[in-house]
Formats: structure tokens, C-alpha cells, sequence
């Protein structure tokens, strides 16, 4: 049975890949620096690794969803991100759409 | 602990130095600070007073430094996308046999300018600037896809019109599709003739073998020299047209017509080259009577011969050409409705 574990790994990873972006800017809508992020989407059973996280938050801003600010306040410099107006919008309508597939992954699931 | 902290330290610089070199100056100073910061709150996460292990257990979990910056680099992991990849494969398939084409044509000027000391010379030369030519024209065009695809510029074939399927073209029934054995044993033929026209013309002519092989040419020899350039160019359009047939492929008007109009232009210039009856050695008969083998009956009119000569080459050039043009043009309408 090693083979079929493989590739429905393998599928696993193709499928938590696609819904990565989408986790990510549900935890934006206030301000949140990486490595909490990386931590609460753990705790929350959605674990992202760090070295994929923050690629990811880099091209989420270069794609304006997010914005950044360094906060140099504290003990270590940090870099905050958070979703703009735009990282809203299209937050809200990747929301309407996820629904909308999950109703139909369901019924596909149930039918034969 | 003194030792701990900066080995620890060392290691860290060490990892970032790794990453951030890998990545473009305007993104380094952002991505370090924020890798260390990374780093430091993955190593307090750990322990309160983090050790060699933990470090290394940390750098381990972020990944091999290359990796790393691959991924915050843009994904492009190829250097000609799909985008551009067929065009890019047109291209080269247009230009490397024109560039093939033309060195040829080149050398074989060149080589009527100097004369070669023997057959193998000319041939070696021809073949190393052929393959250097060659080389140079794929790195010049890969490059330039290369550009392209990182600059995004848009090619006309891809972008501009939306494929529909009434843009189809017919399928070639079998008969109209030019097997591509033909062009090709055309060329290399061509290929051939060219060289033994411009290396050895001294080859054609009459063999006789005695103690020694003597050759009495056809041709006069300096005739034949000064009207090179003219034949090679003949020659030129017959792998013109040979090169038309393997590029198009199968018989269409957009072959046949090209085809008519070279073989028109190689014909045209066949009788201008023969129109000279210089070009035959006159010393023919006589040489053969000096070796002995043959006597000249009185009255024998070599000129006389020699104009049926021409007349039946020009006359077998004529029937080729028109032959080639006329089933050309056949195939390309009765496969074409």
C-alpha cells in the first residue's frame, strides 16, 4: 500500500497548495507579522511552513492585496502585513466562490 | 555561552549571506531583516537559550538556502515558456537552413576567387565554418527568445488573433504530402554538384587508362572558371527550390508557384551559360588522338558536335525543369480543391 500513500500525498499536496493563498488572507483582515501567522494557522490545523509563507506574503503585496510596514517600535524589528481595500474585494468574492465549490464538491461526493 | 551565542550568530549570517546573494539588490535588505527576525523568533519558539542544535534544527526546517530563494524569487524556472517555444522552434527552422544555404553560397564564391590547393581543403574549411555558422545563428536565436520570454514582448503568431476553428487548414491527402526523403536527397545531390563544379570540374570529362589515368576534361577549363559564378547561382535556385519543397511540405499553390519561378530563372540562366560554346574544350578530339586511342577521320567537325551537345543538354535542362514546374503545379490543384 506504500504506492497508493505516494500519490495521495502527493494529490494532498496538490490540493493544500491551492487553498494556501485563500487561508493566508483570512487571517489579514488586522494586521500580523509572519511567524504569528505561521503559528496561528497552525494552532487552527491549516500548517503552512515558514519558507513558503512569507515568498507567498512578498507576492501577495507585489500583487496588492496585502500592504506592508516594518514596526521598529519593539525589541525586534517586524514586518507587518495586512489586506488592502483591493485584498478585500477580492478576499470577499474568493469567499463567495469557496462556498460555492464546497456545496458542489458535497454533492458530487453524495451522487454516484 | 559567549562562544554559543556567536556560533550561533556565524551560522545565522552565514544562512542569510546564502539566501540574499541569490536575490536581486533591490529585495536583499527587506528579505535579510526579515529572515533574521524569522530566525530569531523560530529559535526563541524552541528554547529560552537556544544551542547549536536548535539553530541547525531551525535553519534545517527553513530549507536549503537555494531553495529558498527560489521561491521568493519570480517562479520562472525555464528560459523559453510555452508562449514563445513554437515560434521560437519556427524560427530556427527558417534560419538555420538559410544560414546553412548561404555559407554555402559564400564559400563557393569565394572559392572560384582562391584557388584551392586540392579537393580536401576547401571541403574541411567549408564544413567548419558551416558548423561554427550554424552554432552561432541557434545561440542567436535561442538568446533572443530568452529576452523575449523574461521581457514579456508579445510575438505576433501567438497573441494577436484568437484561434478558430474554421482557421484550420485542410488535411493533405496522403498523395499531396512531399515525403521529406526527396527535398533532402535533392539538396545533398545539389550540394554535391556544387562542389564538383567548384573544386574538381577537371573531373568530368573523358577517362583513359593506361600506365597512367588520364582525364581529358569536357570543359575548357578557364571558360568554365569564369562562368562559375553563373552556375553556381543556378544551382543556388535549384536548393532554393529543393528547400521550398521540404519547408512546405506538400504540394500547394504556395509551393508551385515559387517552384515555377525558380525553375524559369535556373532555366533562363542554363541557356545563358551554354549560349557560349567556349565552354567546351575544343582541344577534346585532338588530346584523344594524342593518347593514341582514337583517329581523327578527315572532315570531322568537332564545332558541329559540339552544338548537338549543347543542344541536347539545354534541351534535357528545358524538359527537367518544365517536367518538375508542370507536375508541381498538377499535384498542388488536383489536391487542392
Amino acid at each position: 500500500m506504500n504506492q497508493s500513500q505516494e500519490i495521495t500525498d502527493g494529490l494532498l499536496l496538490e490540493l493544500r497548495r491551492g487553498t494556501i493563498t485563500l487561508s493566508v488572507m483570512s487571517q489579514l483582515s488586522v494586521p500580523t507579522y509572519g511567524y504569528l501567522l505561521v503559528q496561528s494557522l497552525e494552532e487552527k490545523g491549516l500548517s503552512v511552513e515558514a519558507n513558503t509563507l512569507y515568498p507567498l506574503l512578498r507576492r501577495l503585496e507585489k500583487q496588492n492585496l496585502l500592504s506592508s510596514e516594518w514596526e521598529t517600535s519593539g525589541a525586534k524589528p517586524r514586518k507587518y502585513y495586512v489586506l488592502t481595500l483591493l485584498g478585500q474585494e477580492v478576499y470577499q468574492q474568493l469567499c463567495v466562490e469557496w462556498k460555492r465549490m464546497i456545496k458542489g464538491m458535497d454533492t458530487l461526493m453524495q451522487s454516484k | 555561552m559567549e562562544n554559543k551565542q556567536s556560533n550561533i550568530q556565524d551560522v545565522t549570517d552565514r544562512y542569510i549571506y546564502e539566501v540574499t546573494k541569490r536575490l536581486p539588490l533591490s529585495q536583499r535588505k527587506d528579505i535579510e531583516q526579515e529572515l533574521r527576525t524569522l530566525i530569531e523568533d523560530m529559535l526563541a519558539d524552541r528554547a529560552e537559550t537556544p544551542t547549536q542544535a536548535d539553530i541547525d534544527a531551525v535553519l534545517s526546517a527553513l530549507g536549503n538556502p537555494s531553495d529558498l530563494a527560489g521561491k521568493y524569487a519570480d517562479k520562472k524556472s525555464y528560459l523559453i515558456g510555452p508562449a514563445y517555444y513554437n515560434t521560437y522552434l519556427l524560427i530556427l527552422k527558417i534560419v538555420l537552413p538559410s544560414v546553412a544555404l548561404g555559407i554555402t553560397v559564400a564559400m563557393l564564391v569565394s572559392l572560384f576567387t582562391v584557388a584551392p590547393a586540392g579537393i580536401w581543403e576547401p571541403i574541411s574549411n567549408y564544413f567548419a565554418t558551416i558548423f561554427s555558422a550554424l552554432f552561432q545563428a541557434f545561440a542567436w536565436v535561442t538568446i533572443g527568445f530568452a529576452l523575449a520570454d523574461r521581457y514579456n514582448m508579445k510575438t505576433t503568431p501567438d497573441t494577436q488573433a484568437k484561434w478558430k476553428p474554421r482557421d484550420l487548414p485542410p488535411i493533405p491527402q496522403k498523395k499531396a504530402i512531399i515525403p521529406k526523403s526527396q527535398p533532402i536527397a535533392g539538396m545533398v545531390f545539389t550540394i554535391l554538384v556544387i562542389i564538383l563544379f567548384n573544386s574538381v570540374p577537371h573531373l568530368l570529362g573523358i577517362y583513359s587508362v593506361d600506365t597512367t589515368t588520364t582525364i581529358i576534361p569536357f570543359f575548357n577549363l578557364t571558360v568554365l572558371h569564369n562562368m562559375l559564378p553563373l552556375l553556381n547561382v543556378i544551382f543556388c535556385l535549384g536548393l532554393l527550390r529543393e528547400l521550398l519543397k521540404l519547408i512546405i511540405g506538400k504540394y500547394n499553390l504556395q509551393l508551385a508557384i515559387p517552384d515555377m519561378i525558380l525553375n524559369a530563372a535556373a532555366l533562363a540562366l542554363t541557356f545563358a551559360v551554354f549560349s557560349n560554346t567556349g565552354i567546351w574544350n575544343a582541344d577534346l578530339v585532338n588530346s584523344l588522338s594524342l593518347l593514341g586511342d582514337f583517329t581523327v577521320p578527315s572532315g570531322f567537325d568537332l564545332t558541329y558536335y559540339l552544338n548537338i551537345a549543347t543542344r541536347v543538354i539545354l534541351g534535357l535542362a528545358t524538359f527537367g525543369f518544365v517536367v518538375d514546374s508542370i507536375t508541381t503545379l498538377a499535384k498542388a490543384i488536383r489536391y487542392n480543391k
